[in-house]
């Protein structure tokens, strides 16, 4: 697959993980971000990895013109994975309109291009999220969308309806959306992985974090769940598989073989994980004692969610193959190269 | 979209500054970057050619101890933002002449507060004076302990007790009269188009001209060496997420005995220059050390890595390595600040405009 596809947002977590497997299966790679949550020099460390070097463009999305500079200048783009986007759930309630405005500006302004240079396939960046609490576990794609929380939430479900609108109007677009579930860790070379900006929100970064002594203690929030251990369950995914699966989706659609010109899919293990679990396999990956702590139920989280993903198993042919443990590993020897911690 | 501001970088031209001032223009299109630098010796508007076509990048040669250009600068562009790098900063030159550091790295200062204060009376809401500093405020350390935020002032040469000063002064005007500021105070900072009367880049010019690396003393002064990429990153976080008020300590958590580190380089160097291993150490001649010179310096900067999740990039093997390959690749912009040359740049981009 010698093709040029656009990755907006890919010097970002997924992101960048998703150019290294694109580049590492023969895909030219050329990526937009305005490096607001995300640094330039992430480029450099993607070539450390593949020896080839993506062209970075910085601007911004919500700039019309810009985009559509840049396909106008791009006419060989086959096609395009959107992950630019705001993130922070918390941040997401203080600031709705910023997250509205970025997030939906920036995905009208793209698909707005890609109709007029005639780029015809997307791959977009969805999360469980969509599913809130869903009554039945695991949860499959056919599970009806619950109200969002947040509006970062928000986003994603009006995000996919845009996309999903887009292509029954104009039978030249083809999109799959993905739905991850938690992913974690970072890539085997310990050169690229998650900088989450202020106090991350997100478990594993928050134990990686106490581990090297930067936060006190973690906080375990409720262990009075209905589940095993009482402690919230979710299903982590390596973010090296969930970026696999960004290739094989875009594959998909380039080749044609997509069955509907819109297709979601769940991305994630299909094993769900206690907060409780996750830690222990910390501890017996880095062979830490972890200072956690128990406190109550911290308003806004699912008491549990998991995926089936036997749709993309079956359909994408693709599925998880990192253990729990191999992920976190890679998570931990991240955390102790961004810290220059020799432990 | 990321709002519109006009934003004013002193000492843009200097090394640490214009890797702030690339960072600034590249990643925010919306900013217009106004660098404002008196070219000493130190500031080199070549630093800056990559980005000194673009439409959000504007050049004012001024000398901050002038009060009345500060105040014509304010007036006609009316900052929201400072980022405050314009300093004298290397300790030698302080301990011959003194002067210089008190009338920029103090007066210049306060020129700038008052030119903020003048221009923000009315309405400081949003609007930001930041403050870059030196952790050698702080003074020296023993073998243990790290300089947290708290750690009192206890500056020992005239280039730290400036700096000292200036950051008293910058918290003054936020107590005094309510300007909205903010500091930040570094480690020592390595990386690309350092001038070389520093450490490293003196040191990577003398083992490829094969002359002496001069080390001070035995060589055991212990400095936190800190990539000049992550402190701009620091400063970009900072500037735009940091709490007024407040400061940060920057650093690379990342402490090398002096002879250390020049052995590292050394191994680098000789395998960059094809040389066998063990060729560069011998040009390593130690000379009388420095007077006053602080034995350790070293940074908590846990403080910016918890509140607003910053994190070095490169691991300093890494950075070391890309400081030598950019310093061996840029062999004629050495040559021209080493000649001088580098001063003329400015006559021809900018006068008569």
């Amino acid at each position: 697959m010698k093709k040029k596809i656009l990755v907006t947002g890919g010097t970002g977590y997924i992101g960048s993980h998703t150019s290294v497997e694109l580049i590492e299966k023969g895909s030219e790679v050329v990526i937009i971000d305005n490096l607001y949550n995300s640094e330039a020099e992430v480029v450099d460390r993607i070539h450390k990895i593949t020896g080839v070097k993506p062209v970075l463009e910085v601007f911004d999305l919500c700039d019309k013109e810009k985009v559509d500079g840049f396909f106008s200048k791009n006419k060989d783009i086959a096609a395009v994975i959107h992950f630019a986007a705001y993130k922070a759930v918390g941040e997401s309630v203080n600031k709705p309109l910023e997250y509205y405005r970025n997030n939906l500006l920036s995905l009208v302004n793209l698909l707005d291009a890609m109709k007029r240079f005639s780029v015809p396939d997307l791959v977009f960046s969805s999360s469980c999220t969509v599913y809130g609490q869903p009554e039945k576990l695991p949860v499959t794609e056919d599970a009806p969308l619950q109200p969002a929380t947040s509006p970062y939430g928000n986003t994603k479900q009006i995000g996919e309806a845009i996309i999903r609108d887009t292509t029954v109007s104009d039978k030249n677009i083809k999109a799959i959306s993905l739905r991850y579930f938690n992913p974690i860790g970072a890539h085997p070379s310990a050169l690229i992985g998650e900088l989450p900006r202020g106090v991350p929100e997100n478990l594993v970064p928050y134990i990686t974090q106490t581990a090297s002594g930067l936060r006190d203690e973690l906080k375990v929030f409720g262990d009075d769940y209905n589940t095993p251990d009482g402690s919230c369950v979710r299903d982590y995914l390596h973010v090296v598989d969930l970026a696999k699966a960004h290739v094989v989706a875009v594959k998909r659609l380039i080749e044609g073989r997509n069955k509907t010109n819109y297709e979601v899919f769940n991305l994630g293990t299909g094993k769900g994980v206690s907060v409780l679990e996750a830690i222990k396999s910390f501890e017996r990956v880095s062979g830490i004692k972890l200072k956690y702590k128990i406190t109550g139920r911290r308003a806004g989280d699912i008491e549990k969610i998991w995926a089936d993903p036997s749709f993309a198993n079956k359909e994408l042919g693709w599925k998880t193959l990192s253990t729990l443990d191999e992920a976190m590993k890679t998570a931990w020897d991240w955390e102790k190269n961004i810290r220059n911690k020799k432990i | 979209m990321i709002m519109k501001k006009t934003i004013l970088i002193t000492g843009g031209a200097g090394f640490i500054g214009s890797h702030v001032v690339r960072r600034f223009v590249n990643n925010y299109p919306g900013y217009l970057v106004v660098n404002a630098d008196k070219l000493t010796y130190a500031g080199n508007l070549e630093n800056l050619t990559d980005i000194d076509t673009k439409k959000n990048y504007l050049f004012e040669k001024i000398d901050i101890v002038d009060k009345q250009s500060v105040l014509d600068l304010f007036k006609k562009y009316c900052f929201d933002g400072i980022i405050h790098l314009a300093a004298e900063s290397h300790v030698d030159r302080s301990i011959t002449g003194p002067d210089e550091f008190v009338f920029t790295n103090i007066v210049g200062t306060v020129n700038l507060l008052n030119a903020a204060l003048n221009s923000w009376k009315n309405a400081p809401e949003g609007k930001l004076f930041y403050h870059i500093s030196t952790d050698e405020v702080y003074g020296s350390l023993g073998k243990e302990g790290l300089f947290t935020e708290q750690t009192a002032y206890d500056p020992k040469s005239p280039y730290s007790a400036s700096k000292a000063s200036s950051d008293h002064m910058v918290r003054a005007y936020n107590h005094t009269f309510g300007i909205p500021v903010v500091i930040s105070n570094c480690s020592n900072n390595y990386g690309p188009n350092q001038f070389p009367e520093k450490l490293i880049p003196l040191a990577i010019n003398n083992i490829k001209n094969n002359k002496p690396i001069p080390v001070y003393g035995k060589g055991e002064n212990i400095r936190d060496w800190l990539y000049v990429k992550d402190h701009a990153s620091a400063i970009d976080l900072i500037f735009h997420h940091g709490k007024v008020g407040e400061t940060y300590n920057i650093g690379g958590n990342n402490e090398w005995k002096n002879i250390d580190l020049i052995l590292l380089l050394c191994r680098i160097m000789d395998k960059k220059l094809n040389r066998s291993a063990g060729t560069s150490e011998k040009l390593i001649t130690y000379v009388k050390d420095r007077p006053g010179h602080d034995l350790r310096y070293a940074i908590d900067s846990s403080k910016l890595q918890k509140e607003l999740g910053w994190s070095p990039i490169p691991e300093f093997a890494d950075g070391l390595e890309k400081t030598v390959e950019w310093y061996l690749t840029n062999l004629k912009w050495l040559e021209r600040v080493l000649s001088g040359d580098y001063s003329k740049y400015y006559d021809l981009m900018y006068s008569g405009r």
